[in-house]
């Protein structure tokens, strides 16, 4: 069906060719369209050698054996997060930083936005009772068709308010990548090397808050869910 | 003096030289059949990879000159068919000229207009990347691919020349047919169609398929140039003892 479309184009396409076999600018027009159409491809094949880099995508394709090397990644970072381990993942990535001072000894926790329950909250109680919340948005690398987005995650929006801390998730946004394909006509002859198919490509990484709250200070986690660790005894 | 060969060759050095300059117009409707290639390129092809993970809609557009190199074999075909019209024919009769050093000049003229067409739908590749890079702000580009090494440059000017040649002789060949009886200018469609749609319905299209494949799926260079030239010389030759037989008509 796709098809039909593009064969009704080359019917108009061969109509409208066919009425300009009687077509004609003039020799001395004709010439000076064919001179400029030439000296804009062989113009444009000199721009192209000197293009900055600075429009070029950065992310990473990322091959079959990196990629089992993360796809556990994030369940791992869940666990770890949970039990309170994470520092001992240095895989996983501090992507956001944020630090309040806390008026008081009560922090409630509110978690708003449509991609809340993709966030794992997990609450730290520190050894000292210095009055500060440190918030750390960490996230494992995640993939799409191979390719890794890590960089596009949006961090949660973070904000202290009247002894509330509230966490607000980003809704759904679009990343569009330009791909050049190599012409039909000359990939059975170049296209040798391993495309790597037949493999899920797409991970879908961990995203963890963790709120670090001083020795003293009570948590309220309201409706959100949270996981709690103390280290005070430690 | 000249001998009966160095005669021909000159003849049809003259008649070729004649005809680039009088077929000029089938470069212009090249070009336009290139801006408008260009211009349904340039909103991408199509969308691959398109997912959700973690907020991040991820969408693919791919992007290539497919669609010029098509038009331009669509553009050779037709050129070659009207090259054969009595109209063109009768374009001889202003030189010293006998059917056989026509249509040796034609063929020339057709393989100068492969070759520049291949050129020029390569180049017009590379102007579809500036354009992406220029006028899609929205659009994060992947290196890979978009600058042309000069040996995969010259690759696809090569391998876009010989497909033109071989469309052209397709071209040619069906113009001649169509000359010789004019039966074959409805026939030759409605056959080709007809075949091809009952191909579709019947056999999934492995007829055609296993045809296209033969050329395309053609790994080797070395091979695809012979069988190549070995159908397009094949089609060339079957039109000129065609068109002798149109002259004895007629």
């Amino acid at each position: 069906m796709v098809a039909f479309p593009f064969f009704l184009i080359l019917m108009v396409i061969f109509a409208l060719l066919v009425r300009l076999g009687g077509l004609s600018l003039g020799r001395g027009r004709l010439k000076v369209v064919l001179m400029a159409y030439a000296l804009v491809l062989a113009a444009s094949l000199a721009v192209l050698y000197m293009l900055p880099p600075d429009r070029f995508d950065r992310r990473t394709r990322l091959s079959s054996n990196e990629f089992n090397r993360i796809m556990d990644l994030g369940s791992r970072a869940y666990t770890a997060a949970a039990e309170g381990r994470l520092d001992e993942m240095p895989e996983v990535l501090g992507l956001r930083k944020w630090e309040f001072e806390l008026d008081g000894e009560t922090l409630a926790l509110s978690t708003t936005g449509e991609r809340a329950f993709h966030l794992m909250v997990v609450a730290e109680r520190k050894k000292e009772a210095d009055g500060l919340v440190e918030v750390t948005y960490h996230a494992t690398p995640t993939l799409l068709d191979g390719i890794d987005v890590t960089g596009d995650l949006k961090p949660p929006d973070v904000e202290m308010k009247n002894g509330v801390l509230r966490i607000s998730m980003p809704g759904d946004y679009q990343v569009e990548i330009g791909q050049f394909i190599r012409e039909f006509i000359i990939s059975p002859l170049l296209d040798n090397e391993n495309r790597e198919e037949g493999f899920p490509r797409t991970v879908i990484g961990a995203q963890i808050l963790r709120v670090k709250v001083p020795a003293n200070a009570r948590v309220e986690p309201g409706k959100a869910v949270i996981d709690f660790i103390d280290r005070t005894g430690e | 003096m000249y001998s009966r060969e160095n005669n021909l060759a000159a003849l049809v050095k003259i008649q070729y030289r004649y005809k680039l300059h009088a077929f000029i117009n089938h470069f212009f409707h090249m070009v336009i059949v290139h801006v408008f290639a260009l211009l349904m390129s340039a909103g991408g092809t199509m969308s691959t990879g398109t997912g959700l993970a973690g907020g991040v809609m991820l969408t693919v557009k791919g992007y290539s000159a497919d669609i010029l190199i098509v038009f331009s074999f669509l553009w050779i075909f037709l050129t070659a068919i009207i090259t054969t019209t009595k109209e063109y024919r009768n374009m001889d009769f202003a030189l010293v000229s006998n059917r056989l050093s026509g249509n040796l000049s034609n063929i020339l003229f057709l393989l100068t207009a492969s070759l520049l067409g291949a050129i020029s739908a390569t180049l017009g590749g590379i102007l579809l990347r500036l354009v992406v890079y220029f006028f899609r702000s929205d659009v994060s580009i992947n290196p890979a691919n978009f600058v042309v090494p000069p040996q995969v440059l010259f690759l696809t000017i090569l391998v876009a020349a010989l497909y033109l040649v071989l469309f052209g002789s397709a071209g040619y060949l069906a113009g001649t047919l169509a000359q010789v009886n004019k039966l074959f200018a409805v026939l030759l469609p409605v056959l080709f169609l007809g075949s091809l749609i009952y191909d579709v319905n019947n056999n999934q299209g492995r007829v055609y398929g296993s045809i296209a494949g033969f050329f395309f799926k053609e790994a080797s260079l070395a091979l695809l140039a012979v069988k190549i030239l070995v159908v397009a010389t094949a089609f060339f030759c079957l039109a000129i003892v065609l068109s002798n037989r149109l002259e004895v008509r007629k």
